[in-house]
Order: structure tokens, then C-alpha cells, then sequence
């Protein structure tokens, strides 16, 4: 019984021992055997910041930047089209030219705008294959029509065509937007007569 | 020289005290001399950062996705992620529901070029869709790790404001924490050959700014904020507006938070 005894006792002190020394080593034997990330967090933060905002961007493009931030294109970065630019601005910085590669309009643009059923309702989508004028010309970009950094919206066309033949590709009749009913006796006026291109409402 | 069984033993518990002894008072004396240098480098914006005064959180919300893929092209560039389709930090997957019950999940190349060229993913293509929706995913920095928990070197660690970084000096590129991790956050860089995940650029936040896949959305789909801060966006939505996490049976504690979650959604 005696040896029950002891041997109980001897368990209850190296425990007693053990649970003290577990105690005060706890928390600084992770960090006398290297398991903890000192530097590990400071090599992390110390990366390079590769996407730039715009105001990073006005610097050099102030009226662009300008544009688009007043625009229904206010919340797009600008490096979410043109790609991160910290390499294009250190370049830029050192007065070096350091074009910023980007892509199709029409491809940037439907990354967005493309009718997607996955898409929120209410967010401006159009079927790529049929939006835009039946124009081999003006269908191939977007940017015929509209300014990506003002946008507007509804969208402010830029009108680049001119004359009567033109104008009624997109609003002849049974076109895209078809002139109102009332214009159907003005053919032989002349659209430019009323309409300016520039100031096209 | 015969040795009796009580002196050995006697011996040998005097050793291990004294070795436990030894081992405690290195653990006292060396971390405060490590500490110093580190504080004595100080040139980056980590030295006017505290780590201990944040607690960052990241809101999504599935109902602004359009499905653009910029965040996830972002990332790749901010954070020199290999273009490779296998290698995310984030991504953007599409959930589509047929009329006949059939739930089809897609993600092409990870979100970066968008869904425009795929309206459709193949198998509900000419099928009646009843609902479909855009779910991005990054690393949730669970509060409760399994990626953590399961690194054989304690390569990987949370910080004190709640992100879980790689060491990559202590990786060696076991694989298991990108087994462990439930929501398949982690992968192996293919050159480096370290487990890399999301750090909700740790760059970025510790000066300030947002993460890049933040920045580059359009719509505002993402989130992200101190919780310590009671007037930021990510605490204002934790209070009023109904959140829920991925997979939240699995205990991790995700500091990931979705807005209108689809049930399906995993």
C-alpha cells in the first residue's frame, strides 16, 4: 500500500513540476526555437503596391482621370482596364516611355457589358453580336460611339459620322434607334441642317 | 562501475531538471534580444503599423457581382501570382440553376477574362436557368485555421490583426495545409515550390489601402475594413444586415462574410 502511496506522490510532483515549467516555457518556446514570424509579417508588407490608384494616374492624365472619376465610370479604376501600372509610373517617373499594353475595346468593354444571365438585374448589359450600329465600322469598336472614361448614362454618344447617309444607318427606318415618326417628310433636309454631330441630343 | 537503479534514476531526474532549467531561461533572455534588432531596422511603413489595433474583415456581396474578373486579374498582378489557371489567390466562380434541379458551378481560368465568352457554362447550355450568380472567393483568415493547425514546421501563422501568412523560409512544401484547408484557398507556387495563399495584401493594408481586388472592383462587390473601427462599412453591415459564412459547420470561424448567400453556395 505504502509503494501506492509513494509512487502516487512522486506522480503528483513531477506533474506539479512539469505543469509549472509548461507554464513559464509556453509562451517563449515557440520563440527560442524559431517558430515564430518576426520578420515574416515585415516581408510581407514590405512588397511592392502594384496596382495604383487613379490619383496616382493624374499626375501625368489629369484631364482623363478628371473625366472618368466625374463619370458613371467614377468606382472603375483605372487599372482595372489598363492593367497594374507601378511599372508604367516608375518608368514615367524617370522619363522614360513605358506604353501600358491594352486590350480590344470591344473585348475590355464586354467583360462588363455583355448580357450575361449570371449578371444582377439592372446593370447595363448589351448583346455584343447586335448592339451598335449594322456597320462593319462602327461595330468593331465600342469607342465609335462611346467614351469610356465619360460614359454617361444613358450614355452621351460621340457622333464622328456626318451627313445624311450616315445618320441613317443607326436611325433610318426599322434601324437601331429610328428617327420619330415626325422626320418621315424631312428626308430631303438634310439631318446636319437641324442636327449638330457635336451637340446631338 | 555498477550503478544502482535508484541513483540512475536520481541521476536522470536531476538532468531533466536541469535541462527544463537551462531551456527556460534561453526562452527568457533571447525573444527580448531578437525583438530589439527588429525594432532597431524601421524604414518601411510596417514600423508606424499596429498589428494589435486592427481586426480586418472582408464583405462580399453576391447580389453587385457582375462577374468581370478584374479582382481576380488584379491580384495576379498585384501579387505576381503565376498566370497559371491552377494558381489563385482569389477568384470569381458562377453558379447556375436549371429548371430541372441541376446545379452547375464554373469558373474559367479562375474569373480572369471575365464570362463574357461563356455565357454558358457546357452542361446547362439550352437548358431553362432559373437563377444564376457570381460568388468571388479569397481566403477567409479564419480565426480557427486548419492551415495553421496542420503545418508540420509552423510555417504558417495568424498576425496579431488576424491574417494568416506563409513563411515561406519554413515551408517546405508539404502540401498538407492546401489538404486541410476546406475551402481550397492554398496553392503550391510551381518555381518556388511553397504553399502561397491570399493575404488580403498584407502590403497594402499595413499602409493604408485597400486590397487590389477591392480597388479593382467596379461595383463594389467587395468589402474590406477594421472591425475596430465601429463607423467602417465591413462593422456597419456585421451589425444591420444579415451575413453568413462558407461552410460554418466546419468551426474555422471565417472572417469572410457574404451578403445574401445563396444556401447552395459552397
Amino acid at each position: 500500500m505504502s509503494i501506492l502511496i509513494r509512487a502516487a506522490l512522486v506522480v503528483a510532483l513531477l506533474s506539479t513540476v512539469g505543469l509549472f515549467m509548461r507554464t513559464v516555457t509556453a509562451s517563449l518556446s515557440v520563440e527560442v526555437i524559431g517558430l515564430t514570424h518576426e520578420d515574416n509579417p515585415r516581408w510581407w508588407a514590405d512588397r511592392p503596391v502594384n496596382n495604383q490608384p487613379a490619383a496616382a494616374c493624374a499626375e501625368c492624365h489629369e484631364a482623363t482621370t478628371e473625366a472618368t472619376t466625374a463619370s458613371a465610370h467614377a468606382t472603375v479604376n483605372c487599372d482595372s482596364c489598363h492593367g497594374a501600372a507601378r511599372e508604367h509610373i516608375d518608368l514615367a517617373r524617370s522619363g522614360q516611355d513605358a506604353p501600358l499594353a491594352l486590350a480590344d475595346a470591344r473585348d475590355l468593354c464586354t467583360t462588363c457589358h455583355a448580357a450575361l444571365v449570371s449578371r444582377p438585374d439592372g446593370f447595363p448589359q448589351v448583346d455584343p453580336t447586335t448592339h451598335g450600329a449594322p456597320d462593319a465600322a462602327v461595330t468593331s469598336s465600342c469607342e465609335s460611339c462611346h467614351n469610356a472614361h465619360d460614359p454617361g448614362f444613358p450614355p452621351p454618344f460621340k457622333h464622328p459620322l456626318e451627313g445624311r447617309s450616315d445618320c441613317l444607318v443607326c436611325h433610318g427606318p426599322d434601324q437601331w434607334q429610328p428617327a420619330p415618326p415626325s422626320h418621315a417628310d424631312r428626308a430631303g433636309d438634310g439631318c446636319l441642317k437641324c442636327h449638330s454631330p457635336e451637340e446631338q441630343t | 562501475m555498477p550503478i544502482s537503479r535508484r541513483r540512475f534514476v536520481k541521476l536522470g531526474a536531476h538532468a531533466a531538471f536541469g535541462g527544463l532549467l537551462v531551456y527556460t531561461l534561453r526562452g527568457i533572455v533571447l525573444p527580448q534580444s531578437t525583438s530589439r534588432t527588429v525594432e532597431a531596422e524601421g524604414d518601411s511603413a510596417y514600423d508606424r503599423y499596429r498589428p494589435g489595433e486592427h481586426r480586418w474583415a472582408f464583405v462580399i456581396d453576391t447580389m453587385k457581382c457582375i462577374g468581370c474578373g478584374r479582382c481576380a486579374r488584379a491580384c495576379k498582378q498585384e501579387n505576381n501570382v503565376p498566370w497559371d489557371p491552377q494558381c489563385n489567390r482569389t477568384w470569381v466562380e458562377r453558379y447556375s440553376f436549371t429548371a430541372d434541379g441541376e446545379v452547375c458551378v464554373d469558373s474559367p481560368a479562375g474569373g480572369i477574362n471575365g464570362f463574357a465568352d461563356e455565357p454558358l457554362p457546357e452542361e446547362v447550355r439550352g437548358k431553362e436557368i432559373t437563377k444564376s450568380f457570381f460568388v468571388p472567393k479569397l481566403c477567409n483568415q479564419c480565426d480557427n485555421s486548419p492551415c495553421v493547425q496542420v503545418c508540420p514546421v509552423a510555417a504558417t501563422y495568424k498576425t496579431a490583426d488576424g491574417i494568416v501568412l506563409i513563411n515561406r523560409d519554413k515551408c517546405i512544401g508539404c502540401r498538407y495545409c492546401i489538404q486541410a484547408c476546406p475551402y481550397g484557398m492554398r496553392y503550391l507556387l510551381p518555381d518556388e515550390r511553397v504553399a502561397d495563399k491570399c493575404t488580403w495584401c498584407y502590403h497594402r493594408i499595413t499602409r493604408g489601402r485597400l486590397p487590389a481586388c477591392v480597388e479593382a472592383c467596379p461595383v463594389g462587390a467587395r468589402k474590406f475594413g477594421d472591425l475596430r473601427d465601429p463607423e467602417s462599412t465591413v462593422s456597419k453591415i456585421l451589425a444591420e444586415r444579415n451575413v453568413s459564412v462558407l461552410k460554418p459547420e466546419m468551426g474555422t470561424k471565417p472572417k469572410t462574410y457574404y451578403l445574401e448567400l445563396d444556401g447552395e453556395v459552397v
